[in-house]
């Protein structure tokens, strides 16, 4: 009873740290794929990401190459849309204070796409919807709408987005003179920006821009710095019509490392010089590498962990069991029977145990699950901005594949303790004290 | 020791030594022992504790090795069979008796007595039925077929070993001390089925006991001391 006992409840922590793993694993991926734009594979020119930060003219994708990439991908049933994205990078003003920024131009109608995408919803709800305001593809929105990290907003001191100012009918007639003692009071009751950057042609550039929504980048290295704005905008910005790199956003459930290798090929084939990443490249969604590794690290750890108090759990127990029927070891020997079948007799017996264990085990782990999905728990992830739902995510498949583990486990260890007993001559068995 | 027609010979002992280790002490179970076990032989094998009666039973059983001298079981050399040839010819030709009645505790009466033919895979179902109703019958134990061994008398579980001892047919059945945890009148009642199934059936008994009182109730009484038969 107390090994299955031991073995029900090592089975439903192992489920559940599986299952934590599975779920912040969906988290971390829609965070990298949808959230921040990498798509399931990025396509950058040729060593983009090592130089097109600083040459980003040489290394922008120009309109001729996007049409280009758009035939060859379009027809491919596996995805599910395409986004093109410009990055880039300047100074915004509140106009008396200018704080760096990192832009990521998207197209609106692919961002409102991706922020009412089901998965995004699903698995990272807390991350598809704004903190305050609508998205900038909402009709009626000047073109010149754009989207701020919540950490910005902070740093530019403009609490307010576009909807809140129309509502409180402020004025906001432009001119702040800074040293004025309302100075302050005065930016925060709009909601309007100017970006400035040196342009694809070197020259200085500048845009203004109005925030219409806070939001949250879901990464603490990003989130005060980070600004959504439309495509078009950002092309304006830097005197350009080129673009960083293209996502291409697959259907769910696709291969995306297979489809890497085949879109490369198609790309060599046409001499185009284009690189294609996955999402889980390290170039690419770094934070996701590091945070997958590290939940991977301690997976593995306590894996082997529970594992092994599980083995050691059975062969105790079947230590325990061969010691007290050692007489009835010997009997059985006496009547004929092999070393081999009374060995298999205590595996049967264990495979019961051990599958009604498992049995109970799962049950435990789907009441835990439940409870804890329904307790509405959160935890804050080493470098992730804001909280992530706690909701342990069973699969078949990992109940499948540790229940198979500890079966193996069961039947491993009762044959080594029971083959060196069952082997003993006979006269020993029969006339052992232990039993 | 007795005159007898090699045919009539059920197993065959010469020069049997046999050497154990008690702690520190070697011990000399049995020194140079000669014996020869006739079919339909009902034979009470008596002697001190530490005689060697013990040894004897488990060398003639198969489930113990002689250091030295011959061992026949129906004219087959038993120290040139494998450990599997040794378990089969358990299985088939000699039933166990034990002091304690070793039945396991889990199964039931019917369970407990069918253990041995579960080995016999050219047994069918039926058959391995009807051999176990039979063998009950004749200990007389028709009622007690679904009760756990918790819930019988000594006398009782005995009679479940020895309709487990029996129900495989075997050329041999040997008991050690089997009368030794039962009373006195459960021991008479214990011998005379024993007898019962030597006379009707014709099943060879060998059976150690201190028991003097059944001295007179066998057909034959071996004398064993430190290791030989006295007579």
């Amino acid at each position: 009873m107390t090994t299955a006992f031991a073995i029900a409840v090592g089975f439903a922590g192992l489920l559940l740290l599986a299952g934590h793993i599975l779920r912040s694993e969906k988290y971390f991926k829609m965070n990298a794929v949808y959230i921040n734009h990498a798509g399931h594979l990025s396509i950058y020119k040729t060593d983009s990401l090592d130089n097109g930060f600083s040459k980003p003219k040489s290394y922008g994708i120009d309109k001729d190459d996007q049409g280009k990439i758009e035939k060859l991908l379009n027809g491919d049933q596996r995805i599910e849309f395409i986004g093109k994205y410009l990055k880039g990078s300047g100074l915004v003003s509140n106009g008396c204070r200018s704080i760096p920024f990192f832009a990521m131009g998207a197209e609106p109608e692919v961002e409102s796409r991706i922020r009412n995408h089901p998965l995004v919803e699903k698995w990272a709800s807390e991350l598809a919807g704004f903190i305050k305001g609508r998205g900038f593809w909402t009709p009626g929105f000047l073109p010149e709408s754009i989207a701020v990290s919540k950490g910005l907003s902070q740093l530019l001191g403009k609490p307010l987005v576009y909807d809140e100012v129309q509502t409180k009918n402020i004025d906001n007639n432009g001119f702040i003179d800074c040293a004025a003692s309302g100075a302050i009071d005065k930016i925060r009751s709009d909601s309007n920006v100017q970006l400035a950057t040196r342009n694809y042609d070197g020259d200085f550039s500048a845009v203004n821009a109005e925030i219409v929504s806070h939001y949250s980048t879901g990464l603490a290295l990003t989130d005060d710095n980070a600004m959504l704005v439309p495509l078009p905008l950002l092309q304006q910005l830097f005197s350009t019509d080129k673009i960083t790199y293209m996502a291409a956003y697959l259907k769910d459930g696709v291969n995306h490392k297979a489809m890497v290798r085949e879109i490369q090929n198609k790309f060599n084939d046409l001499n185009m010089p284009y690189v294609i990443y996955p999402f889980d490249n390290d170039q690419i969604s770094l934070f996701y590498v590091g945070a997958m590794s590290f939940f991977k690290t301690m997976a593995v750890f306590f894996i082997f962990l529970v594992f092994g108090v599980v083995a050691l759990t059975i062969a105790n127990s079947v230590t325990m069991t061969i010691i007290e029927r050692t007489r009835e070891i010997g009997t059985l020997r006496s009547m004929g029977f092999l070393p081999s079948s009374i060995t298999n007799l205590f595996i049967c017996e264990n495979l019961v145990l051990t599958s009604m264990a498992l049995i109970a085990g799962e049950f435990l782990a789907w009441i835990l699950s439940e409870a804890i999905g329904h307790g509405h728990f959160t935890y804050r992830p080493p470098g992730v901005a804001g909280e992530v739902i706690l909701a342990p995510l069973l699969t078949w498949e990992s109940c499948s594949i540790f229940a198979v583990i500890i079966l193996c486990i069961a039947i491993l260890a009762t044959w080594i303790t029971a083959t060196g007993r069952t082997n003993q001559p006979v006269v020993d068995l029969l006339t052992s004290t232990s039993a | 020791m007795n005159t007898t027609t090699t045919s009539n010979v059920l197993a065959h002992l010469r020069n049997v030594q046999k050497r154990y280790k008690l702690g520190d002490t070697e011990v000399h179970a049995l020194r140079g022992l000669n014996l020869d076990v006739l079919k339909g032989d009902f034979t009470a094998l008596v002697g001190a504790s530490g005689s060697g009666k013990s040894t004897l039973l488990n060398i003639i059983g198969c489930i113990d090795e002689p250091d030295s001298g011959e061992i026949f079981f129906e004219n087959i050399n038993v120290q040139k069979l494998s450990e599997t040839q040794k378990s089969t010819l358990r299985n088939r030709k000699i039933g166990f008796i034990f002091q304690s009645f070793n039945l396991v505790p889990v199964l039931n009466v019917f369970e407990n007595i069918e253990l041995p033919l579960l080995i016999q895979k050219e047994i069918s179902k039926k058959e391995r039925d009807e051999r176990i109703t039979n063998a009950i019958n004749e200990v007389g134990l028709t009622k007690f077929l679904h009760h756990l061994p918790d819930k019988l008398s000594g006398g009782q579980r005995q009679r479940v070993a020895i309709a487990r001892a029996l129900v495989t047919q075997p050329s041999l059945i040997l008991a050690d001390e089997p009368t030794a945890n039962l009373d006195s009148d459960t021991t008479h009642k214990i011998i005379d089925l024993m007898l019962d199934l030597n006379k009707k059936k014709g099943v060879t008994f060998l059976f150690s006991t201190h028991d003097e009182k059944l001295m007179n109730r066998v057909t034959r009484t071996l004398r064993i001391q430190d290791g030989i038969i006295i007579s």
